[in-house]
């Protein structure tokens, strides 16, 4: 698992490198790989798909305009979900000032939102149910844990890349996620199967 | 690939493998036959394999994937598109609107203060004093330049200083400047440029108020109602002219001047006889700062207002402590100083006031756990 993990970024990094260069068949190849996931994490922030998609395609530009100047990430991954995030929530300020002039809190209203699953998707796979009460669990947290929640399963990063997309340091990662499992111990006691399989979290 | 390892797995490790994720994250058909097969084939798995699918699917709540198809159309746009066309927000309309009103209700403000200032003031008009007590040259040996154009012009006087006369202004000044003073007098308004000599200070007299500098360059307006000098440069000192000829007769060297650097200025106003110190209409940058010195990214707000003290040479007063939890992400490029204070006041929900010519901020703080 470890070792293809790696062996995904060391791929990335090649193709940054590649970009770096200029090759088109670089930039390419992240798109392919990390748009939607991108897209995915922005709609978190902001409900909006086609907003989310020209935040997403504007960071590709960015990277793409400025490829001679800029450095290579540790992660090339958490690079463009951290790159994701900022621009996310900085336009989707902007748009909120346009909207409405009072009333603005960045950190309060742009935030992670609450999760709900499409149902269309999940309905037929017989899975409702349980994705639902799980989604409610989630939903319990507060938006920081649920943050680290998403990116550690969802985007399958490891502590120091949720660290550096979220601006905080490991320490308060393994923290967020400590405080969020405690939670889910707490409401879990119907899921008490779940809560030991994910009880066994190495962070 | 399809041997018995799985079973061993935790829901946790299910959820990070790339093979279980291939399925359910990115709908991987090959993947998806591998797992119904296995499934069928572990049937007893079946719960922790439902319930790390059911995990996932949880938090993606929605697919937003795009297909290859599309992909390769935004592959097409970003590389096309590399100089993309976004309006910045400062160019928006709402913005505009919301700057107008912001305008308008800071003029109003002015204008209500000095409203206020004139139903409280009810000192008798000073008397302008003759010019003879303050500096004999003046009044004697002098020369008078006006502008009766419709536009500004310019002078340039013995001492290389040179003047912008606006319409309608006047200025005196001495034939030969004295040994340890320049003098001028002016009504109306006027830019001055002072060529630099400590050992010759500038004066600029107007009916209420005098002016000292040694080498900077102001603007000095001055009407039936008030004196304006506003600093564009160095360092000026503004007095009373009752001040000055008090210090005269007395011999005293201290006097309630006030002192302004670049981007302050002072109003004397008839009805109040008082000098009052402010910030510019129109603040300047002093210095060329990057470009992108304005881009912030998660940048503590110390920071910005430092930076902010630096462009434009305004000392910014806030509460280190009540602030030290607020960063700013904001692109504040090419924003005047005004407007740039109003979006960081509403990034940090806090509120500036300008105070004796300097910037102070109120913040309630930015704990937002």
């Amino acid at each position: 698992m470890k070792t293809h993990a790696q062996a995904q970024a060391n791929l990335d990094i090649l193709y940054w490198q590649q970009l770096q260069g200029g090759s088109e068949l670089g930039l390419k190849k992240l798109i392919e790989r990390y748009f939607n996931a991108l897209q995915n994490y922005g709609y978190k922030f902001v409900r909006d798909e086609d907003f989310v998609k020209d935040c997403v395609q504007e960071v590709f530009i960015e990277i793409w305009s400025r490829r001679a100047r800029i450095s290579t990430p540790e992660s090339v991954r958490a690079y463009l979900l951290g790159s994701v995030r900022k621009r996310v929530l900085r336009e989707g300020f902007r748009q909120r000032i346009n909207r409405d002039a009072q009333a603005i809190d960045l950190e309060n209203d742009l935030t992670f939102v609450e999760f709900s699953p499409e149902w269309s998707v999940i309905e037929r796979e017989n899975l409702a149910e349980t994705t639902q009460r799980i989604s409610e669990s989630l939903n319990q947290l507060p938006k920081r844990q649920r943050e680290v929640i998403y990116l550690r399963y969802y985007q399958n990063l490891d502590r120091d890349e949720i660290a550096e997309i979220m601006g905080v340091n490991p320490q308060s990662v393994s923290n967020l996620l400590q405080a969020a499992f405690k939670t889910f111990r707490e409401n879990w006691a119907s899921l008490f199967l779940l809560t030991t399989w994910l009880g066994e979290v190495s962070f | 690939m399809k041997n018995a390892h799985y079973r061993d797995y935790s829901v946790d490790d299910l959820t990070q493998d790339e093979h279980f994720r291939d399925w359910v994250i990115n709908r991987d058909s090959q993947s998806e036959v591998f797992w119904m097969e296995w499934l069928a084939e572990n049937a007893d798995c079946a719960d922790k394999v439902q319930l790390a699918k059911a995990f996932l699917l949880a938090l993606e709540e929605k697919d937003t994937g795009l297909s290859p198809v599309e992909l390769e159309d935004i592959f097409a746009n970003i590389i096309h598109d590399s100089r993309p066309a976004v309006i910045p927000f400062w160019r928006r309309p709402a913005f505009r609107i919301a700057a107008s009103i912001l305008v308008v209700l800071g003029v109003g403000y002015v204008a209500f203060t000095f409203l206020r200032k004139l139903d409280t003031g009810q000192q008798t008009h000073p008397v302008a004093a003759s010019l003879e007590e303050i500096s004999p040259a003046l009044a004697t040996d002098y020369i008078e330049i006006s502008n009766g154009n419709t536009q500004p012009r310019t002078f340039l006087l013995q001492d290389s200083s040179s003047i912008v006369l606006y319409p309608t202004g006047k200025l005196r000044y001495p034939k030969q400047f004295d040994v340890n003073k320049r003098e001028v007098y002016l009504s109306g308004r006027a830019f001055f440029s002072v060529k630099r000599n400590p050992k010759k200070p500038f004066w600029v007299y107007t009916d209420q108020i005098s002016t000292q500098v040694l080498g900077t360059s102001f603007l000095v307006t001055t009407d039936a109602n008030q004196a304006k000098v506003a600093v564009h440069s160095g360092r000026v000192s503004v007095y009373m002219r009752t001040d000055v000829k008090r210090k005269q007769q007395v011999g005293k060297h201290e006097s309630a001047g006030v002192v302004l650097t670049p981007n302050q200025q002072v109003v004397f106003s008839m009805t109040e006889k008082r000098l009052v110190k402010s910030v510019v209409e129109q603040p300047i940058t002093l210095r060329k700062v990057p470009v992108n010195d304005y881009i912030f990214d998660e940048a503590p707000i110390a920071h910005v207002f430092t930076l902010l003290e630096k462009t434009y040479g305004l000392p910014v007063v806030y509460d280190a402590s009540s602030l030290e939890n607020c960063y700013l992400t904001a692109n504040l490029v090419g924003e005047s100083l005004f407007d740039k204070l109003n979006l960081i006041c509403k990034i940090t929900r806090s509120s500036y006031e300008l105070v004796d010519g300097q910037i102070v901020i109120h913040s309630k703080g930015c704990e937002n756990k």
